[in-house]
């Protein structure tokens, strides 16, 4: 009575007391209010993220659209023959230009050596030794090579730029300036690589017969400089990638892929508050997941040679077993038995045994909960150089959900059992679950010019929690699944080669 | 202006109804805060995080009873929450204490509100919670047991042992008074 007492006086006084608040305490809310929820606003603001979205989208197209435009192929002739004469020109003017440098540099030298009469013999040489690599560029038939040709001469004039001063500061004895002219001459020599046509031991012939001086390390430096050429070339063999067509169409790549995929899925159930530890704890035995399924569509369009963007749409299910056993009542039931004992002297004796025991009702609640969404896959891949039948690529990016519906029954933190539906989502369930990272390994097999057949191993995991932050509970899922599917060239053509 | 009014003017990010609903709720939140913090210190971090977590969580407000009583939830959650971090000790008691104390009525009831409020902040933080939770908030053992994650004999042994405290604590008041 005092203890109720006591507790009511307690109760009444302090229930609705307001004490003192120091001061600034709203400026300290206020600032701090303002400062937190800046960093997930944009999230939460559903025409923003669109926006976002759709910005991000169009500036990659648009990049990519770019890419396209600027690697499209020069014009060609409708004939070989005539490909072949056009790219012997151009060949030839960049020839000229080469040569009009390398006589730049050459004069450059001549002038910082007081012009002896064995720099003029070394100038007529290297021209000499330019006509004739011309001459052997113009048997070129190769387009690719040419291409790659220019490149190289292209670079190789910046060498000859750089090497001038240097020149300059070495001219003091007779074997620094040799080295130097053995260097432009092998800079000349790696600039006509199309056939590793320079032949070497003429030019070494050529440098003997002029008496200028070790011609092994002439070698040396020539066959590296072609050896890092003709590396050069090969390389740049497998990189163009794209096939002119013979209508001057540019081949542009755009990819629709169909699939559908079985998943195993499992979940995480977690309370972030002490409050809700016996509930998370109590949703987590009740609920067991029993895998899922994921069907949609994507387009892919490549960015370059390897890399692609595929982005899509796409619904998946997580289905779970619901079983609950529940409590209902609680009894004890006392059991007592007597009996009457007589021994030989005629006592009686009356013997009570009394039993207690606990009998425990309870009852047992199975169902079954549908996670339901619509989402958003962006992924970027990276295609590996294969040719064979057989590709193979990497994926990885991001699931932004767009929306997202639970139906089934569910256990509420009150521990009542709800059976929710699509409208009832929100106060349990986010209708906006969020991101989700995704990664996988794609093999395909060509059916046929337009048409791959793929399986796509992968795997995903959620980012952001599902269930309503009101409920201090984290519940997140990850997935691995197979995905299975068809990808067809859209703008295949079979003008391509 | 209206608790309904102030509730949707809060939700469309209005700063003074913000403003108005701290200065209308404050000083109670704060004695909650003060009945659960050690320190006046910790008091006022408690209510700027609730408050905080009022502003950013009123949407899901439901119109459903008193918005008092829920924005007192709020804070009280706050509070537990940091005191969990501080990882309380509630000690068990198995023996049966008869508790001996009696303590008349008018013993207390001269007592105000910063006396009771001292007499509280003078408990161990174990029989502070249970005794706020359980006497002014009013939950059952079986929440508190759920809420702190203790077992419901606890929350009430750690009561029985805030309540003798207590009132040892009045009789001493009393001695001096006399």
């Amino acid at each position: 009575m005092e203890q109720n007492l006591l507790d009511k006086h307690f109760k009444d006084k302090l229930s609705n007391y307001a004490s003192p608040v120091p001061q600034g305490m709203w400026e300290r809310i206020a600032a701090e209010k303002d400062r937190k929820p800046k960093v997930i606003w944009w999230w939460n603001n559903k025409s923003f993220l669109l926006i976002g979205i759709l910005a991000i989208t169009a500036s990659i197209v648009g990049f990519v659209q770019y890419q396209n435009e600027k690697h499209e192929s020069p014009k060609v002739t409708s004939t070989l023959n005539n490909k072949n004469n056009n790219l012997t020109e151009e060949s030839v003017s960049i020839n000229t230009n080469q040569k009009a440098a390398i006589e730049k540099t050459v004069v450059q030298n001549a002038s910082s050596t007081s012009n002896t009469a064995e720099q003029q013999n070394k100038s007529t040489i290297l021209e000499e030794a330019n006509k004739e690599k011309t001459n052997k560029k113009s048997t070129a038939t190769h387009y690719t090579q040419n291409k790659t040709n220019k490149n190289n001469y292209n670079s190789n004039l910046s060498e000859g730029n750089f090497t001038s001063p240097n020149t300059n500061k070495s001219v003091s004895t007779k074997k620094e300036f040799e080295k130097e002219d053995y260097n432009a001459k092998s800079s000349i020599s790696n600039s006509n690589n199309n056939s590793n046509s320079l032949d070497e031991s003429k030019t070494i012939e050529e440098i003997k017969k002029y008496n200028f001086g070790n011609a092994n390390i002439l070698k040396l430096n020539i066959s590296k400089q072609n050896g890092l050429i003709n590396k050069t070339i090969d390389n740049k063999k497998f990189e163009i990638r794209d096939c002119p067509s013979v209508d001057n169409r540019i081949r542009k790549d755009l990819f629709l892929e169909v699939y559908t995929a079985p998943e195993y899925t499992k979940k995480t159930v977690q309370a972030t508050n002490p409050l809700y530890t016996n509930y998370a704890n109590l949703k987590d035995s009740a609920e067991s997941m029993v895998g899922g399924f994921t069907v949609g569509m994507r387009l892919a369009t490549p960015l370059n040679k390897n890399w692609l963007l595929k982005a899509g749409l796409q619904y998946s299910q997580i289905n779970e077993r619901f079983s609950l056993q529940k409590e209902t009542n609680r009894r004890t039931i006392v059991v007592v038995t007597t009996r009457t004992e007589t021994d030989a002297l005629g006592n009686t004796t009356i013997i009570s045994d009394t039993t207690k025991y606990q009998q425990v009702d309870y009852s047992y609640t199975n169902g079954v909960g549908y996670y339901k969404n619509l989402e958003l896959p962006v992924m970027l891949t990276y295609q590996f150089n294969s040719f064979s039948n057989t590709k193979l690529s990497l994926n990885a990016g991001l699931i932004i959900n767009l929306s997202s519906w639970y139906k089934g029954t569910v256990i509420s933190p009150t521990y009542q059992l709800l059976n929710v539906s699509k409208q009832e989502n929100a106060d349990i369930y986010k209708t906006k679950v969020g991101l989700s990272f995704v990664g996988s390994l794609n093999i395909s097999k060509v059916v046929n010019e337009r048409l791959d057949l793929f399986a796509e191993p992968y795997f995903r995991f959620n980012i952001t929690n599902n269930q309503q932050s009101s409920y201090d509970i984290k519940q997140k899922f990850s997935a691995i699944g197979l995905s299975l599917g068809l990808k067809y060239n859209l703008h295949y053509s079979r003008n391509h080669f | 202006m209206t608790e309904l009014e102030l509730i949707k003017g809060c939700l469309r990010q209005d700063a003074a109804c913000q403003k108005l609903l701290f200065e209308q709720m404050a000083g109670k939140m704060f004695t909650v805060c003060l009945r659960y913090a050690n320190d006046s210190m910790e008091a006022e971090d408690i209510l700027q995080d609730g408050f905080i977590r009022v502003f950013n969580n009123l949407h899901q407000f439901k119109f459903e009873g008193s918005f008092e009583g829920w924005v007192r939830r709020v804070i009280v959650n706050c509070a537990l929450k940091r005191l969990q971090k501080k990882r309380v000790v509630f000690s068990e008691i198995n023996e049966y204490e008869n508790n001996n104390t009696k303590v008349e009525p008018y013993a207390f009831s001269h007592l105000g509100e910063d006396d009771l409020m001292k007499l509280i902040n003078n408990l161990p933080d174990g029989y502070r919670i249970v005794f706020n939770l359980n006497v002014i908030e009013g939950y059952s053992h079986e929440e508190i047991g759920q809420i702190l994650n203790i077992q419901a004999s606890t929350s009430r042994s750690q009561l029985v042992k805030a309540r003798k405290m207590l009132q040892q604590q009045i009789l001493e008041l009393q001695k001096i008074a006399v």
